[in-house]
């Protein structure tokens, strides 16, 4: 029977109620748990935390999350388990390797097959930190400014370096393996230069991935619906998932994207989501991806404000709730 | 009174012995922690390293080290505190940002204030791994291959990196207040074009630092003895503390090299050391830093091998004790 294994163990999709298929809870880059302002106290971060997710659990009925940020992110499972049990949200751990902020140097000099090894045991046996297991695999991919190609377009082989397509192929390998679904990040600044979800998508199928498991993250970061169409046409899920962030593409094209999408009858592929945070460790950066970057304000955003749009540009109940709340449960169960 | 700051305490120089200035314990680079394969058993690593420690104290008088792994290295204070308790060895502890082999992201996005802050309160108020205080400042520069100047020659402006740079003027800034040595890691890729130690310490001295409290690393990854002069001619220490590792330059290349210096008379301002480690945690990489095996076997190997050459070039015992065991006490105490 398939399952959705979050932190606090496996659950029955049909026990598992409305889940944002793409979201963080505290999250922090490489290296800043070395800095004393850093430091914070656990159990009020819990707290507050949950008290922000009961919120959204008593207005909106949303009552689970998955947290993509792997180790390289910051993932904290003892925070990711207090959350889950103080709010009583059902939260999904993520494997794999984000990178796209400043690459984990350890990581870059593995092999494919202690990387395929590192994401197999986070899955199966847990994570180093705490013995807690992981129920999807998170992979980022993003150019260097010195990698991109100059001009506006690149041929399709530009648009992945190297290291990230090894990384995309293992967690391909692995999801052969063991069935669990894969979720990327396609970074705003690649769109630009062509179809980097698409070359996403055929990279994992071509290194043996099922499309029907993996999720085309932040495909909210272009405006280019023909790019999002070809992805769907490849059996995958379109996540947008980056709702409230209007930093490239304002929330209302978005919705007129996914209003149109719907129309065009791809209701079981898409996925809404806010990559909203409660919590990132440390003093404000002052420079880098996310410096003057807004976020939605709470977890309740898509339902409050979102699907209200959806609902106006005339998309079904049943629709709704198929996007919000059956697609996460069934790309999420393994 | 000046002092040397050992991961134990200050100390008072006089009460201490022959001090490797470039060496390496335990270390991993960003990310290992998250691998499985990298646990390890902590006991076991102290009670071998010691074990070294005591054999190359019986054997040849050392008694301590400059441990050269800034927290994005893999400084573990846990673990250098035991070893030292357990060996009886004096090791210093370094503050600083290596970032030549990945970059900390979380640092990289912060302002140079940040990152002076972040160094000051290593050193004045230890670590937040511990608490354990810090007594010298570490930096390391490395130009990325895209940064590669196109012809050998290039001006010193081309040997460091814009990202790199700010993080030596940090250095020297937080010199100038607190009068903490300095030390640097010269990239053995740099060299090659261009005096990147001349870069070095002119962009510390224009940035507030003294010369004669910076070692300027790694020059024995270069045949330049005209670039070292250069170096050595600004009045701070150069550090020939790669004694073992030969893929670049030979032992006996260093040890005419450093002959030819002391016969020029700067027997005050050279160091030797092995940039040897103990452990690396994690697997080895399929690409990456030095390989073990080009290591030298042990910490004895400069006192076994390399100075019986110092001696038939003809250099007097007094210069050896001198470049051995006070210039490290002098170069280390503020």
């Amino acid at each position: 029977m398939p399952k959705i294994r979050t932190v606090l163990g496996d659950k029955d999709p049909a026990e598992v109620g409305h889940i944002l298929p793409h979201e963080h809870t505290y999250v922090r880059l490489i290296a800043a748990e070395s800095d004393h302002a850093s430091r914070f106290d656990r159990e009020q971060a819990v707290e507050e935390g949950a008290a922000m997710l009961k919120a959204v659990t008593a207005e909106q009925g949303v009552s689970g999350l998955v947290d993509c940020a792997p180790y390289d992110l910051g993932r904290d499972m003892g925070l990711l388990v207090g959350l889950s049990r103080a709010s009583g949200w059902d939260i999904v751990a993520s494997t794999g390797i984000f990178g796209a902020w400043g690459y984990p140097a350890y990581w870059e000099g593995q092999s494919d097959a202690s990387i395929e090894e590192f994401f197999t045991r986070e899955i199966e046996e847990g994570a180093v930190d705490e013995g807690v297991k992981c129920g999807i695999i998170k992979i980022a991919t993003r150019l260097r400014p010195h990698e991109k190609p100059s001009g506006f377009v690149a041929s399709r082989d530009q648009l992945l370096s190297d290291q990230d397509s090894r990384v995309l192929r293992a967690a391909a390998r692995v999801q052969a393996k063991l069935g669990v679904p894969i979720t990327t990040h396609t970074d705003r600044r690649d769109w630009r230069l062509g179809n980097v979800g698409l070359e996403q998508i055929e990279t994992l199928i071509t290194a043996g991935a099922d499309p029907q498991r993996c999720i085309i993250g932040h495909a909210s970061h272009t405006s280019n619906l023909g790019y999002i169409i070809e992805v769907l046409e490849q059996g995958c899920y379109v996540a947008f998932d980056t709702i409230g962030i209007e930093v490239v593409v304002t929330d209302r094209a978005k919705a007129a994207m996914v209003i149109g999408l719907i129309g065009l009858g791809y209701e079981k592929q898409i996925l809404l989501s806010h990559d909203l945070h409660v919590k990132e460790i440390g003093r404000e950066p002052e420079s880098g991806p996310t410096v003057g970057i807004r976020f939605a304000p709470d977890y309740g955003y898509i339902q409050r404000v979102f699907v209200q749009w959806l609902r106006e540009g005339g998309v079904s109940e049943e629709a709704i709730r198929q996007i919000t709340v059956e697609n996460p449960k069934r790309v999420l169960a393994w | 009174m000046v002092k040397i700051r050992t991961v134990l305490g200050d100390k008072d120089p006089a009460d201490m012995g022959h001090i490797l200035p470039h060496e390496h314990t335990f270390f991993h680079l960003l990310g290992a922690p998250s691998d499985p394969a990298a646990v390890f058993d902590r006991e076991k690593a102290v009670e071998e390293g010691a074990t070294q420690f005591k054999a190359i104290g019986d054997e040849f008088g050392i008694s301590g080290l400059v441990d050269w792994a800034p927290y994005d290295l893999g400084r573990d204070m846990g673990l250098m505190v035991e070893l030292s308790r357990v060996s009886g060895w004096d090791i210093v502890a370094c503050t600083g940002i290596f970032g030549a082999w990945g970059y900390p992201a979380y640092w990289e996005a912060q302002s140079l204030d940040a990152i002076e802050d972040f160094f000051t309160r290593e050193i004045e108020e230890g670590a937040v791994d511990e608490g354990v205080r810090c007594g010298i400042i570490k930096v390391g520069t490395r130009l990325q291959p895209h940064e590669h100047p196109t012809a050998p020659d290039a001006p010193l402006d081309q040997l460091i990196s814009e990202r790199d740079r700010p993080v030596l003027e940090a250095a020297a800034h937080v010199q100038a207040r607190l009068g903490v040595p300095i030390g640097t890691h010269t990239d053995s890729h740099d060299w090659p074009f261009g005096n990147v130690g001349l870069a070095h310490i002119d962009t510390l001295i224009n940035a507030g630092a003294d010369p004669e409290k910076c070692v300027i690393g790694h020059v024995s990854q270069t045949t330049n003895v005209g670039h070292v002069l250069e170096v050595l001619e600004r009045g701070c220490y150069v550090a020939f503390d790669t004694i073992g590792i030969q893929t670049v330059v030979s032992d006996r290349t260093n040890a005419a090299m450093v002959a030819g210096l002391l016969g020029l008379g700067y027997q005050d301002r050279i160091l030797l050391s092995h940039d040897l480690y103990m452990k690396e945690i994690g697997r080895p990489a399929k690409s990456g830093p030095v390989a073990e095996e080009d290591h030298a076997p042990d910490y004895g190997h400069i006192q076994r091998t390399f100075l019986p050459w110092l001696r038939e070039a003809g250099v007097s015992e007094e210069t050896i004790h001198q470049v051995t065991v006070e210039n490290p006490k002098r170069a280390f105490a503020w």
